[in-house]
């Protein structure tokens, strides 16, 4: 009976023209959209490899300097392109490509490519990812708005029901053949997906690509089906079909286009987070505070008297080792600590941000989706943070390095010391380690959890609008 | 006759129209959302110009404290010490920081690309290039700015369209499906004037809240009315929004003139909709982005640190040739001290800004050559043209904040040319020379050159918009009076 019911839906919508333009239409946006993130993940990969070779080039072709020197030129981490960010580019756009790790300063990323682009990019990008947040529930909300305010209306609900169909056989049969139909269209998307994903991407940056995939058409199965069971309900509950699709584009402009700006008005309102000019004077003061240039400064007589006392020396230039590069290397770290906590505060308040915007997905399923479909694919705002976390590292790390070269191999307080590619060459690659896909799940679960309410929540409404359904 | 039928026509839709609570309670919502959009307005534009003028006024004060210090060693006969070697203009060079400019005052109306654009710059230095300036503004959350803003210019690209269209979708049909159309059309009047005194009714009672609410929101935002260009550009604005809705009544009147059904009618112009809002843009996008692909940011990067690299390589070469081509500058005995460790970093700059050139200038043809296609092909989305007009009137798009570089990197030389000579000279500051630092201070455009950019943009909103009422008022000859 069932299959019946899905044969009868799926033979209804595909004999409407309009149904096969619209869906057309939508493959072929998919398809263009996919072909873009290929082209796109194509180019910035050989961009950002090209680079990385020159930014070494330039770090070896440095000549004779102090160590210390070298490290203010410093070396340029350029985070990676994932393979899925050709599926869905998340936060790309508005984050920085490249860190200039150098001495005293933890710098911003740079580039970012929305800042080059021109004004009408805030419209909106065309990604896969956007196309089926965006498109595919209207395509769901004007082909299946009519499915039982329209049988009402035309008388043929009674006959089907005098048949002695339950009401659930109906709900799900007609469901599912609005399913299927949609099927036509996003199955061949996926396969297409697929395959410019095994074109495109020989090696992935990202760990774990079969899973991650796995884990986005779930999560976009389960939006999709929350679509529908909504519009199922409505309906099935609905005055008129006309009535019904009145409700659902206002559902579909409230959920899409209202819910997410008012997420963001909540979260900044609530939490602001500092303008970067205050962020950066605060940061300077406190550094200022231990700098040769600030009077009275007990930090720097503390140093010099911990050094003195720990190589039983009375004068710095009886010292075996070159004081100034101690003293830089410590200028480096009380900077670290300063950085450490004011970055942490910035990140807090970013965090506080995001989770109201998660939980604006209480409102609307649009917010869960996209957070799941960007972690995913590794285009995150998170992501993009634990590359800046692993980059900062590396960055004291070689820092360090250079300075101890100045403290501990030159000449006794030789300011002129210099030295060459022999140190150079010894300072480590930077190698980033991509988040695993169980951080990402752990971190997502509360999208993930609203997801699945909104898929439960939309049936479940559903089966109650069909079992009240007026039969005219 | 024709003109009271028409009269009575607008007066009795305008009485439905009141009368439905409905429509009142829709009107009622855009007008808070107007007033809340200004708000969100008003409040980014006060936090950023609070935070500019902040840092503009630091640099100050720190600028004043250094001359009173100096003024204070000279009048103890101190000329120099380790630490502050007086004698070069070098601790000037330090006080270039928050050279910027506040928001414009209108930019209460639209957030544009100010999330984005950094306002001020610490990095005018001789030591520096003058392509370089920004540094370290890039910090927000990226899920914000991915997702916008909820400001005026939202509400009136965005939503303003979808009110102006479910008042339309059901003109004509949903009289018709009532079954009234075929009453209303048997007295003498025309299908032409009903449906002309229908959208005119509608098109009075949108403009009338929509433009009130914004007025009254404006006007509560603290916008300075005095401020050059104020008036004129909010004169421009509310005719934007005239112009614009009168496209979307066309839009309407259009479709309504074409028979559908109420459910077919709104389906389609939620799909015309989508298409000039929401589609058309993101193609705009990729063919721009096709079409002038920028030269890669990371690439000029790494050659200006080449250029860096083979810089200090020639340093003492350069240097040298310096003092040959301004041998006023050469110093008079060959001197150890911390003076040419100055010069030299000034030398090395100007070369590296010299090699690099180019590359940024090419950079910067290629992101003009984007804008100008923008420029061109904006026509095919009235919501482009209408999002670009308004954030070019707020002063929140690219031609304000392009401006303010250019002027940017007009200072830099003023400060250079300042600067450099001292330094060389190795002349003693004086307390008085703080008074004659040059100073930036933004000039924005003059209002006569935004004004003509805007009305290119109202015309070419009014051509779509008197095609689609044309074929409007031509489509009534044809409409299925009876279903």
């Amino acid at each position: 009976m069932i299959a019946i019911i899905i044969r009868k839906e799926l033979r209804e919508m595909w004999r409407e023209g309009r149904f096969r333009a619209a869906a057309l239409i939508v493959f072929l946006l998919l398809a263009g959209a996919l072909a873009l993130g290929v082209q796109n993940y194509r180019q910035t990969t050989l961009e950002k490899q090209t680079a990385n070779e020159a930014d070494r080039a330039n770090w070896l072709a440095q000549g004779e300097k102090n160590p210390h020197l070298a490290a203010h030129f410093g070396r340029y981490a350029i985070k990676p392109t994932t393979a899925l960010s050709l599926f869905d580019r998340g936060v790309n756009q508005f984050v920085g490509v490249a860190v200039w790790m150098e001495a005293h300063l933890q710098d911003s990323f740079r580039f970012r490519p929305a800042e080059d682009a021109t004004g009408v990019a805030r419209f909106g990008e065309l990604t896969a990812a956007t196309v089926l947040q965006l498109l595919v529930p209207l395509l769901i909300i004007v082909f299946a708005h009519h499915v039982f305010a329209e049988e009402r209306e035309r008388g043929t609900l009674r006959q089907i029901l005098s048949l002695g169909v339950s009401r659930r056989r109906l709900l799900l049969g007609k469901a599912l053949g609005v399913a299927a139909g949609l099927a036509l269209l996003l199955v061949p998307a996926v396969i297409l997906g697929a395959a410019a994903l095994a074109l495109a991407a020989s090696v992935p940056v990202e760990a774990e690509i079969v899973p991650r995939v796995a884990f986005l058409i779930l999560s976009y199965l389960l939006y999709f089906g929350a679509i529908l069971g909504l519009t199922m309900a409505v309906s099935a509950q609905a005055e008129s079909s006309r009535a019904a699709l009145t409700v659902l584009l206002g559902l579909w402009i409230a959920g899409s286009l209202l819910a997410p700006r008012l997420a963001v008005d909540a979260a900044q309102t609530l939490y602001p987070a500092q303008h970067y000019t205050e962020f950066w004077a605060q940061i300077n003061k406190a550094r200022d505070e231990i700098s040769w240039r600030h009077p009275n400064n007990e930090h720097a007589e503390n140093l010099k008297r911990e050094t003195l006392a720990r190589y039983g020396a009375t004068k710095i230039e009886d010292l075996p080792i070159n004081y100034g590069g101690l003293a830089l290397q410590d200028d480096e770290e009380y900077g670290s600590r300063i950085y450490d906590q004011k970055y942490a505060e910035l990140y807090a308040t970013h965090d506080r941000q995001t989770l109201i915007q998660t939980l604006a997905g209480i409102f609307t399923p649009l917010v869960c989706v996209r957070s799941l479909s960007a972690a995913f694919a590794g285009t995150d705002y998170d992501a993009h943070r634990d590359f800046a976390w692993q980059a900062e590292a590396h960055r004291r790390r070689f820092v360090k390095q250079l300075n101890d070269d100045l403290t501990y191999n030159s000449p006794k307080n030789d300011w002129n010391y210099k030295t060459g590619a022999a140190l150079w060459r010894q300072v480590p690659e930077f190698v980033y380690q991509p988040e695993t896909l169980a951080g990402s799940l752990k971190r997502q679960s509360l999208s993930a959890l609203l997801l699945a309410f909104w898929f439960a929540g939309a049936w479940l409404l559903a089966r109650v609008a069909v079992a009240r359904l007026r039969v005219e | 006759m024709k003109k009271k039928t028409l009269g009575k026509i607008i007066k009795h839709d305008w009485r439905v129209l009141r009368a439905d609570r409905a429509f009142l309670l829709v009107a009622l919502l855009v007008a808070l959302l107007l007033l809340y959009g200004l708000y969100n307005g008003a409040a980014a534009r006060n936090q950023r110009r609070a935070a500019v003028e902040s840092a503009m006024q630091s640099a100050e004060n720190k600028i004043q404290i250094d001359k009173s210090e100096l003024a204070a060693a000279e009048a103890q006969g101190i000329t120099h010490t380790a630490e502050k070697p007086l004698w070069v203009a070098h601790p000037a060079d330090r006080r270039t920081t928050g050279i910027g400019t506040p928001p414009s005052t209108l930019a209460v109306l639209s957030i544009g690309q100010s999330d984005l654009q950094p306002a001020t710059s610490d990095e005018i230095s001789q030591y520096k290039i003058k392509y370089d300036l920004f540094k370290n503004y890039e910090q927000d959350n990226p899920s914000n700015l991915l997702i916008g803003r909820f400001d005026w210019s939202f509400v009136i690209v965005f939503l303003l369209p979808l009110l102006i269209l479910a008042l339309t979708f059901n003109l004509l049909s949903g009289e018709r499906e009532d079954g009234t159309l075929a009453l209303t059309l048997a007295q003498p009047v025309s299908l032409r004037a009903v449906v002309v005194g229908k959208i005119a009714a509608r098109y009075a009672f949108v403009l009338t809240f929509a433009l009130g609410a914004s007025f009254a929101g404006i006007a509560a935002s603290g916008i300075g009315w005095n401020a050059e260009g104020t008036i004129i550009r909010l004169f421009l604005c509310f005719v934007a929004v005239v112009f614009y809705a009168a496209f979307w009544f066309a839009i309407g009147a259009f479709v309504a003139a074409r028979g559908y059904s109420s459910a077919a009618g709104a389906t389609a112009l939620a799909g015309i909709w989508l298409a000039l809002v929401v589609v058309l843009p993101s193609l705009l996008n990729v063919a721009v982005a096709a079409l002038y692909p920028l030269p890669s940011r990371l690439e000029i990067t790494n050659a200006t640190r080449c250029a860096e690299n083979e810089s200090y390589r020639l340093e003492q070469q350069l240097l040298g040739e310096y003092f040959g081509d301004h041998p006023e500058y050469a110093p008079p005995e060959k001197r150890d001290d911390d003076s040419l460790f100055y010069v030299n970093g000034v030398v090395v700059a100007e070369d590296r800004e010299r090699r690099v050139a180019p590359l940024y200038e090419n950079f910067e043809r290629q992101l003009a050559n984007r804008q100008n296609f923008i420029n061109r092909y904006r026509f095919a989305s009235p919501a482009v043209v209408m999002q670009e007009t308004i954030n070019d009137l707020a002063g929140t798009g690219r031609d304000r904040q392009n401006r303010f570089v250019a002027q940017l990197r007009d200072y830099f030389d003023e400060w250079r040319n300042f600067i450099a000579p001292l330094m060389f000279k190795r002349e003693l500051l004086k307390s008085t020379d703080y008074d004659h630092l040059p100073r930036f201070r933004f000039q924005d455009e003059p209002i006569g050159e935004i004004a003509a950019r805007v009305l290119v943009g109202l015309i070419g909103l009014l051509a779509p918009t008197a095609i689609f009422g044309w074929l409007a008022l031509r489509g009534t000859r044809n409409y299925p009076v009876r279903e």
